[in-house]
């Protein structure tokens, strides 16, 4: 080979994607050419530079903002529209409330996303009248709950059933904390499995448990970022108590009445246990 | 002088985030979320985002600038999650993503062109020792970045940052397999010429 040819080549050769032959061509040439040598030289101190190259943060906002954008394009709408009737194609996500005589431990699953839009709507403002009348009226709280998406009383093993999946409050709570009633609401898009418990103070806490985390349920809410056992968690003021969210297998958990985050980080290292992915 | 012992032969990836980067590896995975995807499915929507976001974000702000990367990264989603029925499982959903992603940007900068002559790369820095001694070779490499041919730099950054092999540059840019070392011969040439244009000292690398 000659110093064209090998120019030519000399990428492929530095990346590794000659043929053994071709390389070997390669490589005695270099082996003889100083300007070749340098060439090459040169592509490799490039590399070893672009390995220094450190990634952006990517601005949290993007999903938030695509989010509504896909729930919206009209092929998804005939897509689904035709799909859900005929499939087992229900999506899943978790809906937990609590209320202060109880915990609530809740999981949503969606049956019908080509009404997101509307589904935001009515959700966001259904748990902001939920989360007003949280501390006041913890029972007309859970009233607004049960009368909004038709709540009826049930148990794991049907929330198991119709979800799909064992719901991982079901497989227990922290110590101390008891478990009162579970309910199924059924929203206009989705039905929810929601389980109200106690703990020894009789103080409550509200468990979401969803496959897609959910900022609007918290409005405009300021929001700060944590860590709680090692894993990032947004934590939101509501009234005297605290609402705090994570990722937790393939989905996430929000909770509702965390008195401080010393209560958050007990649910959050409880279930992470609870999650043979993550133990 | 060069052995061929030292040629790279392990794919390149900046920085792997663990998580993300296992489950995009996970092939079966990315099948049945692929899948899913194409019914609509949420979840799974916000699986692949999860997946793969960091790795778009990282080439379109590379590609574009910082200021407009996220409008350009959800675009990019948009027409990812719109378009994935297209996807046929002749390449990776991985290599599909890229080159939407690749497509996208292109299209912003020639719509940018046409609004303002005005490129996203920063001014050249002062290139005196004492100067050069505060900045490090890394920023030197994005500044030359911005100067590259778009077309180029894609063929760059898939190569060097996202660790693509020839085949898989050759699906993103939707190009002959053959003509991407040609492709990134003249990348890595320009680079270095903007680069020492810049200031850089190539031998400082190897250490």
């Amino acid at each position: 080979m000659n110093c064209s040819e090998v120019q030519e080549r000399l990428s492929a050769y530095h990346d590794s994607e000659l043929s053994p032959d071709e390389a070997a061509h390669v490589s005695a040439h270099v082996e003889e050419c100083s300007s070749c040598a340098a060439a090459l030289a040169s592509f490799e101190r490039l590399s070893a530079l672009s390995r220094r190259l450190t990634d952006p943060l990517v601005p949290g906002h993007i999903w938030e903002e695509l989010q509504p954008k896909l729930a919206t394009r009209p092929e998804s709408r005939t897509l689904l529209t035709w799909f859900l009737p005929h499939h087992e194609n229900i999506k899943y996500f978790a809906l937990a409330a609590t209320i202060f005589i109880a915990i609530g431990i809740g999981v949503v699953s969606y049956f019908n996303w080509f009404s997101h839009s509307d589904h935001d709507h009515h959700l966001a403002m259904n748990f902001s009248r939920y989360l007003e009348e949280l501390s006041e009226q913890p029972d007309k709280a859970q009233q607004i709950l049960l009368a909004e998406y038709d709540g009826r009383h049930t148990t794991w093993q049907e929330a198991t059933h119709i979800l799909g999946y064992e719901p991982i409050a079901a497989r227990g709570l922290p110590a101390d904390y008891i478990l009162d009633k579970v309910y199924l609401l059924n929203m206009p898009c989705c039905t929810c499995a929601q389980a109200i418990c106690k703990n020894r103070e009789g103080q409550s806490i509200a468990i979401f448990e969803h496959a897609i985390d959910q900022p609007i349920w918290f409005g405009d809410k300021p929001t700060v970022d944590c860590l709680c056992h090692d894993t990032p968690t947004s934590v939101t003021q509501i009234g005297d108590r605290l609402a705090a969210s994570w990722k937790e297998g393939p989905r996430y958990i929000t909770i509702i009445g965390a008195t401080d985050l010393d209560e958050v980080t007990e649910f959050v290292a409880h279930f992470k246990g609870n999650n043979p992915a993550k133990s | 002088m060069k052995s061929a012992s030292t040629r790279r032969s392990e794919p390149l990836t900046a920085s792997n985030s663990g998580e993300g980067i296992q489950a995009w590896t996970d092939l079966q995975e990315a099948a049945e979320i692929v899948e899913a995807c194409q019914k609509g499915d949420p979840v799974a929507q916000r699986h692949l985002y999860n997946v793969s976001h960091q790795k778009v974000y990282r080439l379109v702000v590379r590609m574009v600038g910082i200021q407009d990367a996220a409008d350009v990264t959800q675009q990019v989603f948009l027409q990812a999650f719109r378009k994935i029925g297209q996807f046929s499982g002749g390449s990776q959903i991985g290599t599909w993503i890229y080159r939407v992603a690749v497509n996208e940007a292109l299209q912003h900068l020639r719509k940018r062109k046409r609004r303002h002559f005005q490129t996203f790369e920063q001014e050249p820095m002062d290139r005196s020792a004492a100067s050069r001694e505060n900045f490090d070779d890394k920023v030197l490499l994005e500044q030359a970045l911005g100067q590259l041919d778009p077309e180029l730099r894609s063929a760059f950054l898939l190569r060097e940052v996202e660790g693509l092999s020839y085949r898989e540059i050759a699906d993103a840019l939707e190009i002959p397999e053959g003509t991407v070392g040609s492709r990134l011969n003249r990348a890595r040439r320009e680079l270095k010429q903007y680069l020492i244009k810049l200031g850089w000292e190539p031998s400082r690398e190897l250490l």
